[in-house]
């Protein structure tokens, strides 16, 4: 009787992984320490520090992660390889301060996602899934080529500060085409529709790489509008487009999300969703709110995808009836109310959809822990917590919006805030209202959300 | 292919009851799936059961598209690493030549068969034969996905309609908005599906004539489709049969709702017809060139062996690996047999669950001090189903063989009510707020605030679970802290669950099956097992298969309690078994990640026994201390890394599980203390001389056994295919409705065990496939009485899918069962 021993060693994983891994700690270290020491380098938004931090800091997550996770793995010197560039590409273009570098960088990165999303080599289904995605790239890409062409021919200069600061003062009939294929590359990346598929059917990649993925890759589009804003401010045409474009996005991901039976495709749909949200929060010029939700929902999705291996366990019933009764309905009622006051007394910014979004989020959450059937300690200690959150909600949000600077000027009058969210508070009493309800969804709105994005193999 | 067309009305030929015959008869062509929250192994062939062995393996291939062998490469790396060895190599092949005189007879210049057979095993090149494709048709891709959204149990927060119909009336009535049905099925396809009966049996029977069916042939037609889809396939036989009706409550599915579906497609012409495997090359040339040869030789010898089908190249490595294990053992139990000890009362005796996980641990018990162990069911005999506390399903703690006769609840146990009901509100609050952050981020308007709430703290979980797992899980418990042992099983409640009668029953049951030696020591510990993985869909995979999937702890709790009860210890008395009166019997809990050792209800052991406690529990942690060492080089780790692994919550493989079990020995522990079987053995506890009647090992050899052949060709068949036979690589997973995993995107819910519980890191299988051998101490004549009694014995032992060695006690002779083909041929 004998078995096979393997070599052993204290560390988990291979030597390029542990390489990778530590690697990216050491930068981030480095890097951090820098900027909080010294302070950014001249030239360099808060934006691009705070993409670049999430960015490092989720990939050294999902190295080390991968060291335990990837052992099997047999190509683990092309996986590490490659989440390195990835990771390393994607802080050139956040950190590029120019359009080439920027162009090159990002096209890099698709690349090197869509061979991630193929890791398995040998199985038809991952090579389709990466095909599909270099397809949806090919064009996103393509558009970001052209409008980044095209703005440093108009401004004569490839340095985007130049550009930036040129784009005041160039044509409309060059702006609104600049800033539209700015807005084809982001809708690719962030997957909105009709992008969403590649995101929708990349669950042959790794779960590690989906982490990295949902929390680094997608964020590329908001970065885009965030950086080029002047632009965009020229260009109110494309913000109109970004706004709807968005907010399609945001409730069709909605949609999927609540449908799918499986825990990796609910939580694509759920990206298409936050991505819609956050690119609609950019069309009305909500910058820092833009970039607060890039970073903490990269985060969110990151850990959730990480975690997906505990979705095993079978409910009793669906989950979905946490809040329910009057609360939902009273909180959307005086998240409504408030949203108009604001903007009779003229404080309808571009910030009010995301700020009343969450305060509705907050009331709701607190009615549900309040008026549950716990016993009084434990609803005092819920509440407790979500008072917390909405705390720590607002002083990072606060944080960000005096790195940030202040918004972009109002794209649409105050009465359409107002209608928008009552678009959003419309979606979520039908959804709640079905949920508790336990009705199923109309058979062919249904079979339209569980096929979003189906991984159809005739199509390829 | 039918020639009618579509729409042309059939008459069925067949009743509905005649139809649900079929049905069931096809269905066995999958085995039950059990959901991998209390995973259990089964054989995936159980369906292919009646056949002898390779001829199973072969029908079973062709139905499912899957290898016969493991690839020749994998069993070269296998005889490299010196897990089976070239001298059983040229044993196993000159068996399959047919002994001695076939095999060295002549076959070429200055060669014989053998050493052709051994060329072609050893070195030439594999024979590419089975085209593998993983990708599945588009009928099946199609199905697959209403399987899924059927079948979930409630990760959709918003469930697929019109489910209480049933799973083929839910389908038809969504496909005519489904395009992918319109791409499959076409107009024909949407007309039928107007026409088709609404009942599947009936639909089913018009199916068959309209595909012209022959009388007879209507069993494997349905069977065709039935294995197209293995996982959904079992995931319906296990809610029909072998799960409690609330699982399907709302929404109702049956074989025959899949193979209307089936038919229907079929009908529509959206099935392809099956594809013929291509015939193996013959290794003629190869053979000759590796000779030196310039021509093919014409000898019939050389013709036969070059033309030997590479799937038997697989099969006699895997009977090489079972002639290593069959020596190894049989020499050292005729040699151990006849010299048996003289038995003294141990400090204390230990009973194990006979996995193959313990006997490792025992050893490394036994070599701390007087300490004896036996082996016995893990579910110590109780059928019982367990209402945990605040659950709101029960659980099944027993073998899937047997059905729950007792339902147990779990209350806090006298006097430790307050620790409870502390447990009790932060499981509670810890449900609730995990409620309300699944709601929320659900919301049309709240899931975008929710993100950004809880972010910082995900990315601060994230970092401290990745990089302090263990440092993040004891914060993690103070929020949700793990159920306390002061929730305990409750036998004396309103109605007491046993009678005494009952509960003296168990108790001898224990006594006699195992052949306790009474009197019993001064500590009897009864040790149940667990598994210990974060974030892992098959951490139940490596929890007790006695107890249907889950830690073994309770029944072990509830034993104990039994044997303690000084009413069921006289009535144990009047039947001649006797417990000593200084007897007290520990519950206790193997994780067998950690190898650490939890005792239950310590403080109900008498002062007068605080000593014996505290010598057998330092005992039990240096023997963990060993073992964990002992595993820790087996897995290629530091010892104190397999604690890590065990709260790290990207640890794809905490432990390795059963892997590598391939011998389950009936007998008294003194015939294997000597020997290290290195965890690869199932052992029984059993004495011969205390069972006249044959009616333990009758028990033993039909229950456990037949378990622990369900484990071992579980893992048997997911190393050898691991595509379809196991559910692939892990890091592609994707949990589908809390019940199982898929590949990717969506398909198949994947059945057995993935890639990375039974390969190495560097791709080499650590598990060698290899069939069950069976080895029982008793007289021979006792053993063919109890298999001649059992067609299931006369079935896995004749038929090849257990082989079994009986030692007997008198002589030490071993003797080994013949197959019925071996027998057929004398």
């Amino acid at each position: 009787m004998h078995s096979s021993h393997s070599p052993r060693s204290s560390q988990p994983g291979t030597l390029p992984g542990q390489l990778v891994a530590v690697s990216l700690w050491l930068v981030l270290a480095i890097e951090g320490a820098e900027v909080l020491l010294r302070g950014a380098p001249a030239g360099l938004p808060p934006l691009s520090i705070a993409i670049g931090a999430l960015t490092l800091f989720v990939a050294a997550v999902v190295a080390t992660f991968s060291l335990r996770y990837m052992r099997a793995d047999p190509h683990q010197g092309r996986y590490y390889a490659r989440l390195g560039l990835l990771a390393a590409s994607v802080l050139a273009f956040v950190t590029s301060q120019n359009l080439i570098v920027l162009g090159i960088a990002w096209l890099a990165s698709g690349v090197l996602l869509a061979a991630l999303i193929g890791h398995r080599s040998g199985w038809a289904e991952a090579q389709a899934s990466a095909r599909r995605t270099r397809r949806a790239f090919l064009i996103g890409d393509g558009a970001l080529v052209a409008g980044l062409a095209l703005l440093g021919w108009q401004a004569g200069s490839a340095d985007i500060a130049t550009v930036l600061a040129a784009t005041p003062a160039m044509p409309a009939t060059v702006a609104v085409p600049a800033a539209l294929l700015l807005l084809v590359a982001a809708a690719a990346r962030c997957a909105l529709p009709p992008f969403s598929g590649w995101l929708l059917s990349s669950m042959t990649a790794p779960t590690p790489v989906s982490a990295l993925m949902h929390a680094g890759l997608v964020n590329a589009g908001g970065f885009l509008l965030i950086r080029f804003a002047p632009l965009f401010e020229a260009a109110p045409a494309a913000r109109l487009a970004a706004l709807i474009v968005g907010l399609v996005a945001a409730i069709h991901g909605v949609g999927i999300m609540m449908v799918r039976p499986d825990v990796k495709r609910a939580l694509a749909g759920s990206t298409v969703s936050q991505m819609g949200f956050m690119i609609m929060s950019c069309g009305l010029g909500a910058y820092a709110a833009a970039l607060w939700h890039i970073v903490a929902h990269g985060l969110f999705k990151a850990w959730l995808f990480l975690g997906s291996g505990s979705a095993v366990g079978m409910k009793p019933r669906p989950e979905g009836r946490e809040t329910a009764g009057f609360a939902i309905p009273a909180a959307a009622l005086v998240t409504l109310v408030l949203g108009g006051l604001l903007v009779l007394l003229g404080k309808g910014d571009a910030t009010l959809v995301p700020l009343l979004l969450g305060i509705a989020t907050a009331v709701a959450t607190l009615a549900g822990s309040i008026g549950s059937a716990a016993p009084a300690r434990a609803r005092v200690a819920l509440a407790g917590g979500v008072i917390a959150l909405v705390a720590l909600h607002a002083a990072g949000l606060a944080l960000i919006h005096r790195a940030v600077g202040p918004d972009a000027p109002a794209l649409v009058p105050g009465w359409a805030l107002v209608g928008l969210l009552a678009a959003f508070l419309g979606a979520w009493l039908w959804q709640q209202q079905r949920l508790n309800a336990r009705r199923a969804l109309p058979p062919q709105l249904y079979v339209h959300l569980i096929n979003a994005g189906a991984f159809r193999p005739a199509a390829n | 292919m039918n020639m009618l067309s579509p729409m042309t009305a059939v008459d069925p030929i067949l009743s509905r009851t005649e139809v649900a015959g079929l049905v069931a008869l096809a269905a066995r062509t999958v085995p039950p799936l059990w959901p991998l929250e209390s995973a259990i192994a089964v054989n995936p062939l159980a369906g292919f059961e009646e056949l002898p062995f390779h001829e199973a393996v072969a029908a079973a291939a062709s139905r499912f598209g899957a290898r016969q062998a493991l690839p020749l490469a994998q069993w070269r790396a296998l005889l490299k690493a010196g897990r089976v060895d070239e001298a059983a190599l040229r044993r196993a092949a000159i068996t399959r030549l047919g002994g001695l005189e076939t095999a060295f007879a002549n076959a070429g210049p200055d060669l014989t068969r053998v050493d052709l057979l051994m060329a072609r095993l050893m070195h030439l090149p594999e024979p590419q034969v089975e085209a593998h494709t993983t990708q599945p048709s588009p009928a099946a891709a199609f199905l697959a996905k209403w399987c899924t959204a059927f079948f979930d149990q409630g990760q959709a927060a918003s469930p697929m309609p019109d489910r209480e119909l049933g799973l083929y009336r839910a389908v038809l009535a969504l496909a005519p908005h489904d395009p992918d049905f319109r791409n499959l099925a076409g107009k024909a396809g949407r007309q039928l599906m107007l026409a088709v009966p609404r009942d599947p049996l009936e639909a089913i029977a018009e199916g068959l004539v309209a595909a012209e069916v022959e009388a007879g042939a209507e069993e494997a037609y349905l069977a065709r489709f039935v294995a197209q889809l293995p996982g959904w396939a079992g995931h319906i036989r296990w809610r029909t049969e072998n799960a409690d009706p609330e699982y399907a409550a709302g929404a109702p599915a049956t074989m025959a709702d899949l193979l209307a579906l089936w038919m229907l497609l079929d009908r529509a012409g959206a099935v392809p017809p099956p594809a013929q495997a291509a015939a193996a090359p013959d290794a003629g040339a190869d053979l000759a060139a590796h000779f030196g040869l310039a021509d093919v030789p014409w000898s019939k010898a050389f013709r036969e062996v070059s033309a030997i089908e590479p799937a038997v190249l697989g099969h006699i490595f895997m009977e090489a690996a079972e002639i290593n294990v069959r020596d190894a053992i049989s020499a050292h139990l005729q040699k151990a047999t006849l010299s048996p000890p003289q038995a003294a009362r141990p400090d204390a005796q230990v009973v194990f669950c006979i996995d193959v996980r313990s006997e490792p641990f025992r050893r490394a018990l036994e070599a701390q001090g007087n300490f004896a162990t036996l082996g016995y069911a893990g579910f110590f005999g109780l059928p019982i189903a367990l209402h945990r506390h605040g659950a709101a399903r029960r659980n099944r703690m027993l073998p899937v063989l047997l059905a729950p006769q007792y339902d147990v609840t779990e209350a806090p146990a006298p006097g430790r009510e307050a620790e409870a009901r502390a447990w009790a509100d932060a499981q509670a609050r810890a449900r609730r707020a995990a409620g309300l952050f699944g709601s929320a981020k659900q919301g049309a308007a709240t899931a975008f605030a929710t993100a950004e709430a809880t972010g910082p703290f995900a990315g601060l979980a994230m970092a401290a679970r990745t990089v302090a797992p263990r440092l993040a899980r004891r914060i993690a418990a103070a929020f949700a802290p793990p159920r306390p042992e002061a929730l305990a099983p409750q036998l004396h409640g309103e109605k007491p669950v046993f009678t005494l009668e009952e509960k003296a029953g168990y108790a001898a049951a224990m006594i006699r099956l195992t052949g306790l030696p009474l009197p019993t020591a001064r500590l009897v510990v009864l040790a149940g097992h667990g598994g210990c993985a974060v974030n892992n869909p098959y951490a139940a995979a490596l929890d007790c298969g006695a107890c249907g999937g889950h830690a073994g702890g309770t029944n072990a709790r509830i034993l104990a309690a039994i044997l303690n009860e000084g009413q069921v210890r006289a009535t144990l008395l009047e039947q001649g078994l006797a417990i000593a009166e200084d007897s007290v019997f520990i519950a206790a809990e193997h994780n067998t990640t950690t190898d650490e050792m939890t005792l239950f209800d310590r403080a109900s052991v008498p002062a007068s026994h605080a000593q014996d406690l505290a010598r057998l529990e330092a005992a039990l942690a240096k023997a963990g201390q060993a073992n964990r060492e002992r595993r820790a080089q087996l897995l290629g780790r530091t010892a104190d890394d397999l604690l890590t692994g065990a709260a790290h919550w990207g640890e794809v493989r905490p432990e390795w599980g059963l892997s590598g079990n391939a011998a389950f020995i009936v007998g008294e522990r003194w015939l294997t203390e000597d020997l290290d079987l290195d965890g690869r053995a199932f052992l029984h506890s059993y004495d011969w001389r205390q069972d006249e009647d044959g009616s333990a090992l009758t028990t033993i050899l039909t229950a456990p056994m037949v378990v622990a052949q369900w484990i071992n060709c579980q893992y048997l068949f997911s190393t050898l295919d691991n595509e379809r036979y196991g559910s692939g690589d892990k890091t592609t997973q994707n949990v589908v409705g809390g019940i199982g995993v898929v590949q990717g995107n969506g398909g198949d819910l994947k059945v057995g065990l993935p890639r990375q519980s039974l390969f190495h890191d560097d791709g080499t299988p650590f598990h060698v496939p290899q069939r069950l051998i069976t080895f029982v101490h008793a007289p021979i004549a006792r053993v063919e009485a109890v298999v001649a009694a059992n067609d299931i014995l006369g079935r896995l032992f004749g038929k090849g899918w257990v082989h079994l060695v009986v030692i007997d006690p008198e002589t030490g002779k071993a003797r080994q069962w013949r197959r019925d083909d071996e027998l057929a041929a004398n």
